[in-house]
């Protein structure tokens, strides 16, 4: 408890003012001469930085004191010491009133001589506490037997640091019963106490005090605010609030918890961490997707991805627009829907925190882009003080964590002559795996040699910060560079700068912001996903022939080194930047405008040269070239308005938005190259044809508005609205208004809540309800538009009259509009023992309609779909829990653990004429999921025929060729229930941190991933079998097996396979427990650092996806189909100079 | 400060003052006009009209493997199918069409829209356009208008005749007795002869010798036909007479093998191929190489072969045979290049198919002629058309017997163009004689009258209820 009630620091401390000693020579010096230079030629670099924007903040503080004073009054000492020193004086004016003046002449004087000089024979004395010199009474001597004094009555005021008043705080006497609360002004009154009662002052928010009330009958004191998680910023729309004062569901990450972890994606590091949040990695490619859902999926066939805004620009996830594609997408996986994430191209390094929003009362104000909730990216800001550079460097290896077991050759070769012999056949000339063609004792463990290499990861980055009080900046450098596990030269590299810089007047009513961060990235990755290239049969020919050639075996097999002859390069340049002006104009009142500019550049190409061609295949040598362009920009004008009306405070924000983006995807292919070693160029090209066009702008427009009303900090409602406009939607919908209403309880500063539980340090009941939007189609897609192609026509080599032909490719729909999300939740926060275990959980239920779907249409309307808003209902409900406690908390060891936990649930409520539209209601089932998987019921495998069985829907004897109307199983394959187990713990200059996430789900079962049956045999698209298909499988009449015979035979034996693919004994438990990250740091000790002329120096090691607890049977249950996560560990350092 | 100050509340009040509808208004792609600035020039104009042209160029309704020509083929007795030609061409053949049939009505329909959208696009075009060229695209469109909706009747009977782009009014539209939209597809080809020029155009009006778009005589072409169908003999006389006195634009091809090449003087309108492989998916269909499989799935029957007159220079220069396992497969060889030889590659397209012809307008007047009873005027067109064939005149001499003799030369004259024998069968009545012979001949069982009529997609009469399925279809 800190007992600095009644006291008042003297005004206007600097933030950090150092201790005395800072400046002392060092001695005994054991740093080399250059390290020596080297610390000297940053300083004087660091100084150049603040040339023009310091004043004398570098100076240090001398425990020595030089004073000449003539009859000064005792304050005016106390501050003349304050500024030579730092120490701070703590004293009430009372305590004064009676000081003798002083008369002092000292020279470099240690400060306890002119301390005990200024004490003589005053009516008090004083006593060093850390920097802070206190004030206090002088020991009455003992009196013998005097009578009481007589009871006074007090009157009190209680104001923060900030001079506010302080309502609704306890003020009881010790040893009595007696309590009162202060009043709206902070004030109160207290009636007969004893001249030396002792006041004692508790309020939530603010820490204890102590006041000796020595008979004075006016009382007024300054409580220090306690500092607690609670009272951290969260950054939400259009401003920021106090987690104790949210009355929005907002989950906040700071960067402290961020740069723990070697990642390049912001998205990989939030990951698991935030209860709701649902992050996929799609790939362990460097720079791969993510699939990033906050609550579920909303839209039915429309983008379910969260709005990202970077310091409050909007960024779009999406690299392209429409269906132009990239060039180069394969690199990012064997799913062609994946590609990068555009959130790779930000620097981790750069980014303060990352909030995320959640339910109406927190994303309704950004109205029609809401729905799927909003992540808000705050980059780093430059703070006053003296000038700071960090470097900070980090390198590491990372591999495949585990590979599959797949069969070796004598396996393989097993079971292919297992597969003739059931078949009573014998191999023919295309068998080359068995026939002699390969050989039968070459054995390649393709795995090792595909994806068994290391991959590096390098990161640097350098820090300059620092400022005054009217002009503050920040500039970061960073490098991030990664290579992959796969043979070859391939890496995604990163440059990157951020730069801050902030400046106000010295009323500060007028202040100015400008942030900017531009990274470039360079990424050449293999044209493939090595991941299909290691499930190459285990016999399959060597790669090189004896000249160090592609061996292509005769034609015999597709060689996956081809694919290392095939650039597949990426250039992209981002920038992201944004500037905000604010006026004070009033008290309380501010003019904001924030303007934000995003321009992103993608050019990438594809370069296929004939080396890599199979030489019977007849692909031509060809190179695409893709060059992508995006534009944003934003004005946001902002009124905000703070005041008090008694009781109440005020906090009004009235905005308006007008954004454009534009984006323009140009596509060309080029042929003919003369040379190889020109295909990365247009201009070796001798001919050049145009492939893909277009170009989408995109215009928005809004205004919005927030009203929060806060009563005692007890009761608090934020009332949002928003209306918007956007040219996505057709004239007759393209405004609507979003609102939302959010309340909160702080129970906790209800007294008599206080009076019955002692141990509640805070409690807040939450609850709000509002709508939102989802935008996430194309550009235009309720205009009729033409193209200048039509699927029906082939590519046109002589056109129509020598003209081009335009044909309609749409209906017009003017009533298009976006999907409607209505958001409701139910929260409740509790903190224990003064925060130490705190606890929240929110209910949540989301429901999404006007759902944006392509109807099917006769087709006399021309066409056979139109996009419509149609009334179907898509529930998400859920469960998050949240628990974090301090379990140990002391000066040198402090345990700190959190578990975060969420159960959600999809549902499809309602589909109005489902069964019209027969496609449709094989993919969606009204009261299931969305994501619902319609599978066939597999039996298991016939003792006859050796071959899958499947019950029949209509009750029939079971079939190895189900037909579709047998997909009578539904699995719901989301995640039943996800998330994380955090702990940090500190022991004196160590520190531990490691995260655990974990997943409950299904996966596919990578014995029915495959396009063919165990047994068949394909040169071209090779694939070799889990070991595991070996056990239990049909050999012989009668046999009771799990797997199917081995036959070479397609027909039924591959319609039973496929079909099996498509059943429930596709999809097997694929929930685990990842050991996500593990980070271990020391920071060397002060005395160390400062012989080294460094500020801090710190050293860790981090470690990612170091243990995967899992049944899964495939390689990893995340990525499933693609290289898995990868196993990371870097070490690195961390230097303050 | 105070100059801070003020540009701050004059942004704001700027800003906030604006209209919002301004600001959410995009213009279309550059890449991709909309239905708004495809109609501000002559050019992009012509191009929806160019593009409906197109359409017919690969295999579509009109040639090729989904080509009303080798569907209404198959049904008549004039194509053979085998059992290892495609379901859908075996079901045609054996007059057994499947309800998930829906290449022509989706086709059809959909290239309707695309004329309404142009005839809408063009009337409400904001500027931009000439007068001249607003004219001939509104006469084009509504050529295509007539020139589609005569085919959807043809195949489907009674059907919606659609004249707007509303696509909640399409949605629900009724079928229209085939009488009535007879009667609407005259009126349009009536305004398209006024509109369009009597010679062939470039996309935006210039005189060209290519036969690449429909112009005055081929809407007259047409009406002609319609004229013939509804029963209106001396309108349809009346209208031939037109094409046939024309000889500056138009004139029997004295070389048989010479009527189907480019910019051939009998040809009323022509398709351009858009590729260097293939002239016509029609050569590319019929012409044999390979023994029938499901690309390849058709041959003239053998019933139809024997019918031929003894002499009809036809027969040896529009059929021709492969032999494959000694077995002679005849196949139409009015086309006769299936790919184009490397040689030719660079060269124009030798072939186009051909929509509208002259010979034609000859037996259709033949026909009116015979209607009215003008027996010598109908044998003397008859026998034009028997004489470039190397057949002596005809011997038919009453109403009756020319009414016979003038149908079985449309049979051998018009085979494998554009379904002709299916539809005469159908418009003369002598369907169910025919057929109940030849069905049954074909493997297709029983004939009944119902077949008469192709069904309407399964699909359209679900999502549409107000549309009834053809009888026997059910």
């Amino acid at each position: 408890m800190r007992l600095i009630a009644n006291f008042r620091f003297l005004p206007e401390l600097p933030e950090k003012a150092t201790g005395p000693g800072k400046r002392k020579p060092c001695s005994g010096s054991v740093i080399p001469k250059q390290m020596l230079r080297m610390t000297k030629i940053m300083k004087i670099t660091t100084a150049l930085f603040l040339v023009g924007c310091l004043q004398s903040m570098a100076a240090g503080y001398a425990q020595k004191v030089s004073l000449s004073e003539k009859d000064a009054r005792i304050e005016k000492v106390f501050k003349e010491i304050r500024r030579q020193t730092g120490y701070q004086f703590l004293y009430t004016s009372k305590m004064v009133e009676h000081a003798r003046k002083l008369t002092l002449d000292v020279n470099n004087a240690p400060l306890n001589d002119v301390l005990d000089k200024c004490f003589e024979e005053q009516p008090f004395t004083y006593e060093i506490k850390d920097k802070t010199i206190v004030i206090k009474s002088k020991p009455q001597p003992q009196q013998p037997a005097k009578q009481p004094d007589p009871p006074i009555d007090i009157k009190g005021r209680l104001v923060n640091d900030r001079g506010e008043p302080i309502p609704g705080a306890s003020v009881s006497i010790k040893g009595t019963l007696t309590r009162v609360l202060t009043n709206v002004n902070g004030e109160f009154t207290l009636v007969g106490v004893e001249e030396n009662a002792i006041l004692q002052i508790s309020h939530v928010q603010y820490e204890d005090a102590v006041i000796n009330v020595n008979g004075s009958p006016l009382i007024n004191a300054t409580l220090v605010t306690r500092v607690s998680s609670l009272d951290e910023t969260q950054v939400i729309a259009y401003g920021t609030v106090t987690k104790r004062l949210n009355s929005g569901n907002v989950y906040t990450i700071k960067s402290k918890d961020l740069s723990k972890q070697p990642v390049n994606n912001p998205l990989l590091a939030i990951q698991g961490r935030v209860p709701g949040l649902m992050i996929i990695q799609q790939t362990g490619v460097p720079g791969g997707g993510y699939e990033v859902l906050i609550r579920g999926r909303n839209s039915m066939t429309n983008g379910n991805s969260p709005l990202y805004v970077i310091d409050g620009v909007p960024y779009s996830d999406q690299l392209v627009p429409n269906s132009g594609g990239l060039a180069t997408s394969s690199s990012f996986g064997n799913n062609s829907s994946t590609t990068p994430s555009p959130l790779n191209f930000l620097n981790l390094a750069d980014i303060e925190s990352i909030d995320v929003l959640k339910d109406a009362d927190a994303t309704a104000i950004y109205g029609t882009r809401a729905a799927n909730g909003v992540i808000m990216i705050t980059t780093r800001k430059g703070k006053a003080g003296k000038t700071s550079v960090d470097l900070n460097v980090y390198t590491g290896v990372g591999e495949v964590p585990k590979m599959m077991k797949l069969m070796n050759t004598e396996q393989y070769l097993e079971m292919r002559n297992e597969a003739f012999a059931n078949d009573g056949a014998t191999p023919g000339t295309l068998d080359h795996d068995v026939n002699g063609d390969w050989g039968n004792n070459r054995y390649t463990d393709w795995q090792k040699l595909m994806i068994g290499g290391k991959a590096n990861y390098t990161d640097a980055q350098a820090t300059v910060s620092g400022g005054s009080t009217n002009v503050q900046y920040l500039i970061n450098g960073g490098y991030h560079k990664e290579t992959t596990v796969y043979p070859g030269d391939f890496h995604n590299t990163r440059g990157s700068m951020h730069f801050n810089l902030n400046a106000n007047s010295n009323n500060n009513r007028f202040k100015i912001q400008l942030t900017g961060s531009y990274t470039s990235s360079n990424i050449h990755l293999a044209a493939t996903d090595f991941f299909h290239e290691s499930r190459l049969y285990p016999n399959a020919p060597d790669l090189y022939d004896m000249n160090g050639k592609l061996n292509w075996e005769n034609n015999t097999f597709s060689n996956p080194f081809a694919n290392l002859l095939v650039a597949s390069k990426q250039q992209v340049r981002n920038l992201v930047s944004n500037s905000k002006v604010s006026y004070e104009l009033l008290k309380g009142l501010v003019l904001e405008t924030s303007l934000g500019y995003t321009e992103q550049h993608f050019n990438d190409l594809k370069a296929i040269p004939k080396s890599s061609i199979r030489p019977n295949l007849p692909t031509i040598p060809n190179t695409a070239f893709g060059f992508n362009d995006k534009r944003t920009w934003l004005i946001e004008p902002q009124v905000k308005y703070r005041f008090s009306v008694s009781d109440a405070k005020f906090d009004i924000l009235v905005g308006a938005t007008i954004q454009e983006n534009e984006s323009i995807v140009n596509r060309i292919n080029g042929q003919g190259y003369t040379d190889e070693k020109l295909m990365e160029s247009m201009a070796g090209a001798s001919a050049l044809e145009p492939a893909y066009f277009f170009n989408a702008k995109y215009k928005y427009n809004a205004v919005f508005g927030r009203i929060n009303y806060n009563w005692q900090e007890k009761y608090i409602v934020n009332l949002t609205a928003r209306r918007d406009g956007t040219s996505r939607f057709g004239p007759e919908s393209r405004f609507n208004n979003f609102g939302a209403v959010g309340a909160a309880w702080l129970f906790s500063n209800e007294e008599f809540v206080r009076n019955s539980f002692a141990a509640l340090s805070f409690g807040k009941i939450r609850l709000s309800y509002g709508t939102t939007g989802n935008d996430q189609i194309d550009d235009y897609r309720f205009l009729d538009l033409y193209s200048f192609d039509d699927p029906s026509i082939p590519p046109v080599t002589v056109p129509y009259q020598g003209t081009n032909g335009l044909f309609p490719r749409n209906l017009y729909n003017s009533k298009l509009a976006w999907e409607v999300n209505k958001k409701a939740e139910a929260g409740l926060e509790l903190g224990f023992l003064q925060d130490r275990f705190f606890v929240s959980g929110s209910y949540f239920r989301n429901r999404s309609t006007n759902q944006l779907i392509s109807a099917p249409l006769p087709y006399t309307t021309g066409f056979s779909n139109i996009p419509i808003n149609l009334p179907a209902l898509v529930e998400n409900t859920g469960w998050e829990v949240l628990v974090r406690t301090f379990n140990v908390k002391n000066k040198d060891f402090s345990w700190v653990s959190s578990i975060n936990f969420t159960k959600q649930d999809n549902k499809l409520l309602e589909y109005p004429d489902l069964e019209k539209a027969p496609t449709l209601s094989r993919l969606y089932k009204v009261g299931y999921p969305i994501t619902v998987k319609s599978v066939y019921d597999m039996i298991g495998v016939d003792p006859g025929t050796g071959l899958y069985i499947f019950r029949k829907a209509d009750g029939t004897a079971p079939t190895s060729q189900p037909s579709v109307d047998d997909r009578t199983v539904l699995l719901n394959t989301d995640p039943r229930y996800f998330g994380g187990f955090q702990n940090t713990i500190s022991y004196k200059n160590f520190e531990l941190d490691f995260f655990f996430q974990f997943v409950k789900q299904l996966g596919r079962n990578p014995i029915y991933f495959n396009n063919l049956a165990p047994g068949i045999f394909s040169r071209f698209s090779p694939i070799n079998w889990p070991v595991e298909i070996l056990e239990n499988r049909w050999q012989k009449d009668g046999d009771n097996a799990k797997i199917q015979k081995f036959t070479r035979n397609t027909g039924v034996p591959l319609d039973a396979y496929l079909a099996a693919q498509s059943s429930n004994y596709s999809w097997v438990d694929a929930s685990y427990i990842r050991l996500k990250n593990i980070s271990l740091s020391y920071r060397l000790p002060e005395t160390w650092v400062k012989q080294m002329h460094l500020q801090n120096v710190r050293i860790y090691i981090q470690g990612q996806n170091l243990l995967t607890i899992t049944d899964y049977n495939g390689m990893d249950p995340e990525t499933q189909l693609s290289i898995p996560p990868l196993r990371v560990l870097t070490g690195g350092i961390a230097v303050g100079l | 400060m105070t100059f801070h100050k003020s540009l701050l509340l004059i942004a704001f009040t700027v800003i906030t003052a604006v209209s919002c509808t301004k600001l959410v208004e995009v213009d279309p792609p550059i890449t991709s006009p909309s239905s708004g600035t495809a109609y501000t020039s002559d050019a992009l104009a012509a191009s929806v009209l160019t593009g409906l042209y197109m359409k017919m160029a690969p295999n579509s309704y009109a040639q090729g493997n989904q080509g009303i020509t080798l569907f209404a083929g198959l049904s008549a007795d004039e194509l053979q199918a085998y059992n290892q030609s495609g379901a859908s061409f075996l079901n045609a053949y054996r007059n057994q069409l499947s309800t998930t049939f829906t290449t022509f009505w989706q086709q059809l329909y959909n290239s309707i829209y695309n004329a309404n959208a142009a005839l809408e696009g063009i009337a409400h075009s904001p500027g931009g356009m000439s007068d001249s060229v607003k004219k001939q695209l509104t006469g084009e469109a509504k050529f295509m208008r007539a020139f589609l909706h005569y085919y959807v009747i043809n195949l489907y009977g009674d059907a919606p005749f659609l004249d707007t782009t509303d696509y909640l009014i399409n949605a629900t539209v009724k079928r229209t007795p085939k009488e009535q939209v007879y009667e609407l597809i005259v009126a349009d080809l009536k305004d398209a002869q006024n509109l369009l020029k009597g010679f062939y155009v470039t996309p935006t009006g210039a005189s060209t010798t290519e036969r690449f778009r429909p112009n005055k005589w081929t809407a007259t072409a047409l009406l002609a036909r319609v004229y013939l169908y509804q029963g209106k003999w001396a309108n349809a006389e009346a209208e031939a007479t037109k094409l046939i006195e024309n000889t500056t634009m138009h004139k029997l091809v004295p070389v048989l093998n010479d009527i189907f090449q480019r910019n051939s003087t009998e040809a009323i309108w022509q398709i351009q191929p858009l590729t260097k492989q293939n002239y016509t998916m029609d050569g590319l269909l019929f012409v044999r190489k390979s023994p029938p499989s499901a690309g390849f799935p058709a041959d003239l029957h053998p019933e139809f072969l024997a019918d031929f007159e003894t002499g009809d220079q036809r027969k040896l220069n529009w059929v021709d045979s492969f032999t494959f396992n000694t077995v002679k497969y005849f196949y139409p060889s009015k086309y006769k290049v299936k790919t184009v030889a490397a040689a030719d590659t660079g060269k124009p397209a030798s072939e186009c198919l051909t929509v509208f012809r002259l010979a034609e307008q000859y037996l259709i007047r033949a026909e009116a002629r015979a209607q009215q009873n003008n027996t010598a005027g109908a044998a003397a067109d008859l026998d034009v058309i028997r004489a470039r064939a190397g057949l002596t005149p005809t011997t038919a001499n009453d109403q009756v017997s020319l009414l016979d003799a003038i149908m079985h030369e449309r049979r051998f004259e018009l085979f494998t163009e554009w379904g002709h024998r299916w539809f005469d069968l159908k418009r003369t009545g002598r369907i169910d004689a025919v057929m109940s012979v030849f069905t049954p001949l074909k493997g297709g069982g029983e004939w009944s009258s119902s077949k008469a009529l192709f069904p309407i997609p399964a699909s359209e009469i679900q999502l549409n209820p107000n549309l009834a399925q053809n009888p026997g279809y059910n």
